[in-house]
């Protein structure tokens, strides 16, 4: 199926708003964590089922923990197998970190180092998992605090992972620029370094800045302008690929998203319109 | 401190997990946390997520683990409060039901006989406590240990959870008619006369009422149609 366009993250909090908006007003799909909704019944499920009839959907997960040492849960992927079947998703996309150690899950997502033992353990992984769900993977670049170990930069590790895996890229434009301001590098020659060619998906977001030499990748506050700016930079680098607004908390008034939503559909429009767009 | 890490970052993972794990746990246990001091409360969340291997990973369901954590009693001051085990259950119980995983539902009709098989909501649970953890959490401190049964159910009309108290006679009605592979009001009605040596005519006309109760309450959700 494809998909094109620019999103919204679909948070329960403003359900009723997106399915009221007018057809010529709303977000050209939808995406949501599948954990927040596999094997929920009830008042969502009916929810979710309305979700599936009005709009297209991605998922992005959170908790493949792709970067653990221990085993893939496969356990799991037979739940997201099963969503799969059930709801029709047209991507599937998640983190390039890990969230589960030393068999805990600790519902946050930790740096992996960038190392040579990591890139080939986590290309053992992907290959796993696209497998086993019988679709290709598509993975973010996370926001960090802190590296851990590394030895190689960021580019290099993401640059390994996919041409090895040939799993896709979610290029998270906020994540470079939150990223590029807390280990102080250059966020457009770490975007030239990456594989741009491998950008299936994209993401733009807010943060928030707590001290003079730290940022925290939040979701919960609109976009700044700066990170507009190294979106609008970006964009014509890239094929044309769905771009999702991810705002997770602090969800402002529709009318306010779907303002924010209509800049980057600009911006999209602007670099990519009349080109076809392939999910 | 992992090698190359920069330790003026590190809190800020420790704080990021403790917030999404504080608003996890205050969503799904607000009574528990009213019942104890905010000391407690820290103290308990906090042991809970640097002691308990979490293996689920859906955040709806976190708050499972978290009532069995409180219920292996992991800190002495839990026995100031008896009642701890059975609110946590509680307060568990409402979420569970809530977001259970939908199940087919048996063809049914609205109307049956006596013979017909009743048609059980999937979506109940039946609860024995010692502490009436479902009514009046006010003066839950100072109840009486004792028996007390409650079923919640998620009704499938509106989705809603719903909470009725029982008594040990009709938790027994409530137990048979779940258990039971095909349960009617015959079946129930010969298997109490014959145990509690009543007549079937006389039990009828006191469970009737009860029964029809569980038919508005959406516990027996019909009848198996042929």
């Amino acid at each position: 199926m494809e998909l094109s366009g620019v999103g919204v993250g679909f948070r329960k909090e403003i359900a009723d708003d997106l399915f009221e908006l007018p057809k010529d007003g709303r977000p050209d799909f939808v995406e949501f964590a599948p954990e927040n909704w596999m094997e929920i019944g009830g008042h969502w499920r009916d929810i979710l089922e309305k979700v599936a009839e009005t709009y297209p959907i991605t998922t992005h997960g959170l908790s493949l923990s792709i970067g653990s040492p221990g085993e893939i849960d496969t356990a799991f992927l037979d739940q997201l197998k099963q969503f799969f079947s059930e709801i029709p998703v047209v991507l599937y996309s998640e983190h390039l970190s890990y969230s589960k150690c030393n068999n805990a899950h600790l519902f946050d997502l930790m740096p992996i180092p960038f190392r040579k033992e990591a890139v080939d353990h986590i290309v053992d992984r992907i290959n796993f998992v696209q497998d086993y769900l019988g679709r290709q993977l598509v993975l973010e670049n996370v926001s960090y605090y802190t590296s851990v170990a590394p030895e190689m930069k960021e580019f290099d590790f993401i640059n390994q992972i996919i041409s090895k895996s040939e799993c896709g890229l979610l290029l998270d434009v906020n994540n470079v620029y939150v990223n590029a301001f807390n280990h102080n590098y250059d966020a457009k020659e770490f975007v030239r370094n990456l594989p741009l060619d491998a950008v299936k998906y994209m993401h733009m977001a807010g943060h928030h800045q707590i001290n003079e030499d730290t940022i925290i990748d939040t979701h919960g506050m609109p976009i700044i302008d700066q990170v507009f700016d190294l979106f609008d930079w970006v964009v014509p680098q890239v094929q044309p690929v769905p771009v999702l607004l991810e705002r997770d908390f602090n969800l402002p008034p529709i009318e306010e998203l779907m303002e924010e939503h209509g800049k980057l559909k600009a911006i999209t429009e602007k670099h990519w319109k009349h080109e076809s767009v392939k999910a | 401190m992992p090698p190359g890490a920069r330790e003026d970052r590190m809190p800020h993972y420790f704080r990021l997990i403790t917030n999404i794990f504080g608003e996890i746990l205050e969503d799904a246990f607000p009574v528990l946390q009213s019942k104890i001091t905010e000391d407690q409360w820290s103290e308990l969340t906090a042991k809970f997520q640097a002691e308990y291997p979490i293996q689920e990973h859906q955040s709806v369901r976190l708050p499972r683990e978290f009532a069995e954590f409180v219920q292996s009693s992991p800190v002495e001051w839990l026995k100031a409060y008896p009642f701890a085990h059975d609110l946590v259950d509680f307060e568990w119980l409402e979420m569970d039901l809530y977001f259970q995983k939908n199940e087919t539902v048996p063809e049914h009709t609205k109307n049956g006989s006596a013979t017909a098989t009743f048609v059980i909501n999937p979506y109940v649970q039946l609860k024995q406590y010692n502490y009436p953890v479902f009514e009046n959490l006010e003066n839950l401190q100072d109840a009486e240990k004792g028996q007390y049964f409650v079923l919640g159910l998620r009704r499938l009309s509106d989705h809603k959870v719903h909470f009725i108290k029982l008594n040990p006679l009709s938790a027994a009605v409530v137990e048979f008619l779940m258990q039971e592979s095909f349960p009617s009001q015959s079946s129930l009605l010969k298997a109490f006369s014959e145990q509690l040596q009543v007549d079937p005519s006389e039990l009828e006309k006191q469970i009737q009422p009860f029964l029809d109760q569980l038919v508005r309450d959406e516990f027996i959700v019909g009848w198996l149609a042929n």
